[in-house]
This record gives structure tokens, sequence and C-alpha cells, in this order.
């Protein structure tokens, strides 16, 4: 009888210490051609709980992190979504990487009446439909491609012509537009081409691009795209820019920068794990001695992500959707850039990097706030 | 630009290079495909097991890059002969669903196995002709895509050789023609099955060793290398060897002038459109389905 | 009553109270999709499992059917038994245009043939940004209105969706037990034989391949109103894949093997989610080992 008495005892207090944990969930790619990202998501997200919970938790409770695959695909994102919010009880979600799925995604999130803070995708429509007017559970902590735009285009002042080459997916060919929208009309397009996003063979391109010699390239590529990209510009021996999107900060080009041939390309990211702040250094130091890879765009927006609902929560003082939503649109959350408000439309003003390559090194020669 | 002798001299080069590519990622698809009548949904997976297999011999076992190209091929041959033992041998005379299906599986296991054993971020392998290259009058030869095309015509006559002169090529050839009648004179299908796994999975496996070095590795690249396998064994002849190379060189021209005249988009519908005017013009493809060399 | 029409009974029955006793939007949310798959496992038995040929042109079907119904719904406002039956329009004509060049060639070529069709129509999505707005997709595609009344929630879609699935399941045994379904069967047992008995093969093949395309192009429209977003994607080899387990392992020319097939294969990538790392790998695993280990197939 005792024994009984200790096992359902023990099983209430373990049933109460798991009703206790604050859940974070977040649907990304953990199988598919973007798996490389869904893994820094999930990284992130652990090492910014872990220092969260080393520090006493949130409101004295533990937090814990699910992520489920979604492989992009806004079908299996939704599926995710769906099992992470009615049968993990998760209280906030974070954003998918590509902004189809997280779209796919924000309607449930509003059915399920809980926040849903967009990291890493930057489809300025997630921003069009949040907030006022539209769907008031999501928040977005990252700048999105409208806002890039207006820097790329700022930076590109000077050029008069240029190639683009994009991945033929909406943010390929949706930042590319953006940009093509704000550029003056001064400026030459000696090429556009939207590759698909598995496409490793660049010499085509490459090849008239070399006969064309626009002054720069445009490029709004992923990693793993760019890094195919830039081996094979090497073979070239191009001397042309990489300009716009490029992912020039990102580890899996960092030995093909250090060739030092890419100086003077330059990019406008939303983050780069050499940036010289204190405050970056310490993330991306636990984030190195953790992972042994430095932090990927994808890893510091989720991590972010997580501190910013952290805070949110504790202002609230409880994890109630509502509350906490509320507690959001009154953010001043210290991030790694700044101080973190969102606008009428649940947009962060984040600032981005402007990032300039140098005797082989990427540069943050600038922080630009968006207009 | 486009009259310009140089860029078209450069376009043909990479055209050329890039086609010896595609024939040689393509003749195993072919083999499976002609002697013993089966798509191998694998075939990708494949590739990118050769690619990684390769990555961590010369990473882990530091051997230098050719020994550790030999190794993976042997390898591959072995896990091509296992490959056709557990999934095809059991099911030769089951119908094609089966075979389709496993395969499936196998290429769903090798694509997950390798992310979680070796992470989803993309690796790099550097070929020793990396910093190799030709400027022929101004077209540029790269050393690394030279190798590609010098395995595919290596790969291409020894293949050749074999089917034409070894007991077990006469059996493959016999099995592409007619494989009722190779029962009635006792060649033994499982030993032909196994022979064909292992031989189509070192050819792949032989493309994965040189061409992965031109682009980084990562768990899903097989996918890519299906598809444009599929367009060549379907424009050359199903199963076709000759028609494999020639296909292969064809779509590779035929991309080149497209990407580099047109656009990338209309790069990516060439191989479709070439492939569905075969397909209505002479679906037995340009050669038709045999394993003739 | 005999065994059979009460097994059949009892079945309707439990999934008439499904939703009673699971309620959480995610269980719905499967079984709405699983409705949709059952949809589409019909579509690829009828030509995979009744006429013996191995088709990857499901996706096209799929993919046309899902664009077309958003088409008209975000762009002409229409309701939506106007762009199901358009959709279903789509389908038929898709599976003559791709049937007509694929059921003259072998059965191997058969297979690239179908998949050729199926990479085309996703690259044609992709390019023709005008009409589709290529990747960047077609999202806000409102609920459907069936004749004034809009299907609200997770409970009306899982209605709707069973619906749609039992009509697949009766449409198939129709047309199995009619003339075309025995000639089709003929066909596939021994196609010599049955082009001697005088049977239009190539007709009757043609037949099952657009009723096909219908029957796929509506689980696209459902599946498009259902989850609000599309992109090109729907053309993408992932669907042929599932549904190839489902329709093969679950017994390919049986009425219910497609249904228990797609209810199985839905159900268990779903619960594999316990173990989000290795559950693709799991998934792989135990597909082969079935192939395998288990050849008499479930329905058969």
């Amino acid at each position: 009888m005792k024994r009984s008495l200790v096992a359902v005892a023990a099983l209430g207090i373990a049933a109460a210490v798991h009703a206790q944990e604050i859940k974070i969930g977040v649907a990304g790619p953990i199988t598919g051609p973007l798996a490389f990202l869904g893994q820094h998501m999930k990284w992130a997200g652990e090492l910014a709980i872990e220092e969260l919970n080393q520090k006493g938790g949130v409101l004295g409770r533990k937090l814990v992190f699910l992520m489920q695959d979604s492989a992009c695909r806004p079908a299996d994102g939704v599926a995710g979504a769906e099992k992470l919010l009615s049968q993990d009880q998760v209280d906030v979600m974070l954003g998918d990487v590509c902004s189809g799925s997280t779209m796919a995604i924000m309607p449930v999130m509003e059915k399920a009446q809980k926040p849903y803070i967009v990291t890493v995708s930057t489809h300025p429509d997630i921003t069009n439909k949040a907030g006022v007017g539209g769907n008031k559970w999501v928040f977005r902590t990252v700048a999105h491609d409208g806002m890039i735009a207006d820097v790329v285009v700022q930076k590109m002042q000077g050029l008069k012509s240029i190639a683009i080459v994009g991945e033929d997916t909406d943010y390929g060919r949706g930042a590319a537009r953006l940009m093509r929208e704000r550029l003056p009309a001064s400026v030459k397009i000696v090429s556009e081409d939207y590759l698909k996003q598995t496409e490793t063979d660049f010499l085509p391109i490459l090849t008239r691009v070399r006969a064309a010699k626009p002054d720069a390239i445009a490029t709004y590529v992923l990693d793993q795209q760019a890094a195919n990209l830039m081996k094979q510009y090497l073979q070239f021996g191009l001397s042309i820019p990489l300009v716009g999107r490029p992912p020039l900060g990102s580890g899996v080009v960092a030995d093909l920068v250090k060739t030092g041939k890419f100086d003077g390309s330059w990019t406008v990211y939303p983050y780069y794990d050499k940036f010289s702040d204190p405050r970056n250094q310490a993330f991306t130091k636990a984030y190195v001695e953790h992972y042994k890879q430095p932090p990927h765009y994808a890893g510091w927006g989720v991590y972010e992500g997580v501190k910013a609902y952290a805070d949110a929560v504790r202002r609230a003082g409880t994890t109630d959707g509502e509350k906490v939503r509320e507690a959001l649109e009154k953010s001043n959350y210290d991030a790694i850039l700044g101080p973190m408000h969102f606008d009428a439309h649940h947009q962060a003003g984040t600032r981005m990097m402007w990032i300039v390559v140098e005797k082989g090194t990427p540069t943050v020669k600038e922080l630009a706030a968006a207009k | 630009m486009a009259t310009d002798p140089v860029f078209l001299a450069q376009l043909t080069a990479n055209g050329l290079c890039v086609g010896l590519g595609y024939a040689l990622a393509a003749i195993g698809l072919a083999l499976i495909f002609g002697i013993l009548g089966q798509v191998n949904f694998a075939h990708g997976e494949l590739y990118m097991l050769a690619a990684f297999v390769l990555f961590w011999a010369i990473h882990s076992l530091g051997l230098p890059y050719a020994v550790a190209g030999v190794v993976v091929v042997a390898a591959m041959a072995a896990f091509g002969t296992l490959l056709a033992q557990v999934v095809i041998v059991p099911n030769l005379d089951r119908g094609f669903e089966s075979i389709v299906l496993g395969t499936l599986a196998v290429g769903i296991i090798l694509q997950n196995a390798v992310r979680l054993g070796f992470g989803a971020t993309p690796l790099d392998i550097s070929s020793p002709l990396q910093a190799v290259s030709f400027d022929v009058g101004g077209v540029l030869l790269f050393g690394p895509r030279l190798l590609v095309a010098a395995a595919f015509l290596v790969a291409f006559a020894g293949l050749w050789a074999f089917l034409r002169f070894s007991e077990i090529g006469r059996a493959m050839r016999a099995m592409a023609q007619n494989p009722e009648a190779c029962l009635m004179v006792g060649i033994d299908g499982r030993r032909v099955a196994r022979w064909t796994g292992a031989l189509a999975a070192a050819l792949v496996g032989l493309a994965g060793v040189v061409i992965s070095p031109l682009f980084d590795l990562y768990p899903n690249m097989g996918t890519d290398v299906v598809i444009k396998s599929f367009a060549v064994v379907i424009i050359g002849g199903m199963g076709n060897v000759w028609g494999a190379a020639v296909a292969g060189i064809a779509l590779g021209l035929a991309e080149s002038y497209a990407g580099g005249l047109g656009s990338a988009g209309l790069r990516d519908a060439i191989a479709f459109a070439v492939m569905i005017a075969m397909l209505l013009a002479r679906p037995q493809g340009l050669f038709g389905r045999s394993v003739r060399v | 009553m005999n065994g059979r029409t009460a097994a059949l009974a009892a079945a309707a029955l439990v999934v008439l109270a499904l939703p009673l006793a699971a309620d959480s939007p995610y269980l719905l949310h499967i079984a709405v999709i699983t409705g949709i798959y059952v949809v589409l496992a019909q579509s690829l038995n009828l030509v995979l499992g009744y006429c013996g040929l191995l088709s990857l042109a499901t996706p096209a079907f799929f993919g046309m059917g899902a664009y077309v119904a958003t088409l008209l719904a975000l762009r002409l406002g229409w309701d939506s038994s106007a762009t199901l039956a358009m959709a279903t329009l789509a389908g038929v004509l898709t599976g003559l245009l791709v049937g007509f060049p694929s059921l003259r060639v072998s059965r191997h070529a058969f297979v690239i043939v179908t998949l050729a069709a199926t990479l085309l129509l996703q690259l044609a999505a992709l390019n023709w940004e005008d009409v589709t707005r290529g990747s960047l997709g077609l999202p806000n595609i409102p609920a459907p209105r069936l004749l004034g009344h809009v299907i609200g929630d997770r409970r009306q879609w899982y209605y709707l969706s069973a619906l749609a699935a039992a009509c697949a399941t009766l449409l198939t045994w129709l047309v199995v037990t009619s003339r075309f379904g025995r000639a089709m069967l003929a066909a596939r047992d021994n196609e010599q034989l049955a082009l001697a008995c005088g049977i239009d093969v190539f007709r009757t093949r043609l037949f099952a391949f657009c009723l096909s395309g219908a029957l796929a192009a509506v689980a696209g429209a459902l599946y498009a109103h259902f989850i609000t977003y599309i992109d090109p994607g729907v053309f993408g080899f992932s669907v042929t894949e599932t549904l190839l387990i489902m329709v093969i392992l679950g017994g390919p020319g049986t009425l219910w093997g497609p249904v228990a097939g797609a209810a199985i294969f839905t159900a268990l990538p779903e619960l594999l989610r316990i173990t989000p790392e290795l559950r693709s790998l799991l998934y792989g695993v135990i597909l082969l080992a079935i192939v395998l280990y288990h050849p008499r197939r479930l329905f058969s």
C-alpha cells in the first residue's frame, strides 16, 4: 500500500513538474535541401534554453525546446505544428526557414491562440499579414526582404551594370525582384538567372558572365549553392564582385573567401557570427564550444527568438498566450543587435549588417537600420 | 557576344565535360534497366554514398585522393552486390513493384543515414587537380573536369571489354536480349543480377569519386543526379550503353548552349524538351533497348 | 445482411463517430490528410493495381487540380462546387494529354514518360510566373464554399474528406466491376490474349488513366483549400513515393487495400514524430523490412 502511494505521489510530482515546463516548439527542416539550417535552429534553441535554465529558468519554470520536421514543405510544416500544439502543448512556436511553410502555419497559430515568432523567414508578406488588420499572433524579429533590399540598393550606388543569379524559390526570386524594383533605371541588367536549389553546375552562367563583364553579380542563393558557385567562380579566375545577398559570412564558404579572390564582394545579411561585439562574441563562443561550428544566421535567429520570448513571459508573469502577446507588443528586449521593438505590423526594426570582404576576411562595415 | 568564337568554344568545352559526367553517372542506371529490366530508385543515393565514403576515406583514414578513389569504387562494387542480393534477387520473379519500393526504401535509408552520420553541413573535397587549368586560345579547361572526361572514357572502354569478352559479360548481354531464353540455357539469373548490381554501383561510384570534388557534398545531392540520369537513359535508349554515352554528351552540350546563350530556366527545360521529343518521336530512344556496346 | 456488409456498416459508423472521440485538431488534421490520400491512392490503384502500369504521373494530376482550383477560387472567386468540377475536368484533360503518348510505349518507357510529364508540369508551374507566381506560390486560398456553405472548422473538413474518400472508393468499385474493369484486368494479366479477344487495350487504359487523373485532381483541389498554400512543390516526387508505398503495400488491384495503405502510411510518419531526428530513417527501415519480409500484401 505504501509503495503504491509513493508511486502515485512520484507520478503526481513528475506530472506537476512537467506541467510546469515552458515548451517552445519549432517546425523546421530536419531533412531536405535546407537540413543544414534546420540543424543550426535546433542547436541554437537548445543553447538558448540551456542558458536560461542554468539561471533558474523563467518564472521558476524550466524551458524545453521541441522541434518537428517540416522539410520546408508547407503541408509537413502544418502537420508538425499541429502536433506540437495539440499533442505536446507548446506555449509558443518559432517560425520555419522557408516562408511558404511559415505562411501555411500562421493561420494554425491564430486558431491555437499562441504567439508565433518568426526568426528566419524573410518574405515581406509575413509582415503584411501580421499585426494590425491581420494575424495578431505573428511577430517577426528579423528584417524582411523589403527592408534588406532598401539597404542593398543603397550600397549598389555607382554600379552601372549587374548580372543577377538567384535560387528558384520564393526567397531567390522574391528578394531579387524587390531589389530590381528599387534599382534606378540607369543600371543595366545583363542577365538574370534562377536555378533550382539543388543545381550545382554554374558553368554556363559563369561563362556568360565572363563574356558580358558586368560591374557586379547580384547573388541570391543560400550557403550550399553559394559554395558551389564560388568554387567554380575561382576556377574561371573571375574578378567581378558578388553583391546583394551572397552568404559571405557563412562557415561553408569561409575557406573560399580566405583565398582573397573575393575581396570587394559584399552582402547585406541579418547576421554574421564574426561581428565583433562583446555580447555576440559571448554567444558565438558558447555556440562553438557546444557545436564546433560558428552560428549560422538561422541559429542566431532562433536563439534571439527564444530569449525574446523568455523576456516577454517574464514581463507578462505567465505563459498565457494572450498576455504574452501583449507583452511582446511592448517588447524592449535587449537583443545582441540592439533593443527589439515591434511596430504595428509586429515587425521588429532589427538592424542589418553590411559585410564587405577585405583581404580575405568578411568585415562588418555598418549596422544599417531599416528605413 | 553570341557569335564570339571563344565564348562558343568555351560553352562547347564545358558542355562536353559536363556531358561526359552525365554519361558516366547514367551508365549504371542503364545497365540495371537493360539487363534486369528494373528501375533503381536508389541510383542517386549510391552516387551520394560514394562521395561521402570518399570524404571519410580522405579525412578520417588520411588516404590520398587517388588511393581513396580506388578504395571507394571497390567498396561500392561490394555494396552493389549486397544490394542486388538483398533487394533484387529475392524479387526477381515477383514483379517490378517490389524492387521499386525496395530501392526506394534503400534510398531513403542511405540519405538519412548519411545525414545522421555526417551532419547536414555541406562538406568539401578538394581534388589534387583543383588548381590545374589549361588556357587553350582563351578557352579554359579545368583539371578536375578533364579527370571526369578521362574517367568516363576509361570506364566505357573497360565496360565494353568486359561485356564483350568475359563470360559473365556475355551472360549479361544475353539476359538483356531474352531473359526466358537465358533460363533455358542455364544462365543463373541471380548471378547476373549480383554482377549487374556490382557493376552499376561501381560505375556510379566512380562518377561520385570524380564529380564530387567539383561541388560540395550534402545528403540530398543524389536527387539531381537521378533526374539527369533518367533523362540520359530515356534519350539514349533504355539499357543501351552507347546510347547513354551519346545522350549524355548531347544533353551536356544542349544544356551548356541553352544556359550560356539563353538562361538558366531554358537550360532546365532543355533536358525535358529533348526527353519529351524523344519519347514522342522515337520512344525506344536513340538506340533502342538492348545492352549493345 | 451478410458479413461483408456488416463490416462495412461498422466501419462507416466508426468513421462518422470519429470526431466525437478524437477532438484534437492534430488528429483531425491527420484524418483529413488521410482522406485526401485515400482519393490519391485509389487514383494510382486504378492505373497501377488494375492496369498493371507503374505510373509516376499522379503528382501531375494532383498539381493540376490544385492549381486550377486555387486560381479559380483566388482570382475569380468561384464557388467550390464549380472549382472542383473544373479541377476534375483539368484532371481528365491532363490524363488524355499524358496518356496518349505514354500508353503507346513499352511498360518501362511508360514509367519514364509519366515521370517526365510530372517534372515538365512542375517546370511550367515554376516558370509561368504571371499565372502561378512561380516559386512564390499562392497563399491565402479560401476555405471551400460548397453551394453557399463554408467549410469552416476541422470537423467539417473531416466529413468532407471522408466523403471524398468514400466516393473515390465507390467510383473505383463501379469501374472495376464494370465491363471496362474486366477489360483492364484482362489487359493487365495477359495483354496479348486481351488483344486477341478484341479488347481495345489502348482505349481501356486511356479511360482508366483519365479517371485516375480526375480523382487525383479532386484530391489536389481539396488539398489546396485545406493547406491554404500551394507552390510548385505539389508536383514533387515525394507524393509519388508515399503513394507507391500506400498502394503497393496496401494491396494493388484490391478495393480496400489502398484505403488501409493510406490510413497506415499517413499515421506511421506521424507516429514516428516521437523521434524527430530518426523519423525518416526509421520510415525507410520499416519500409524495407516490409518489402523484404512480408511479400504478401495487407489485403490481397
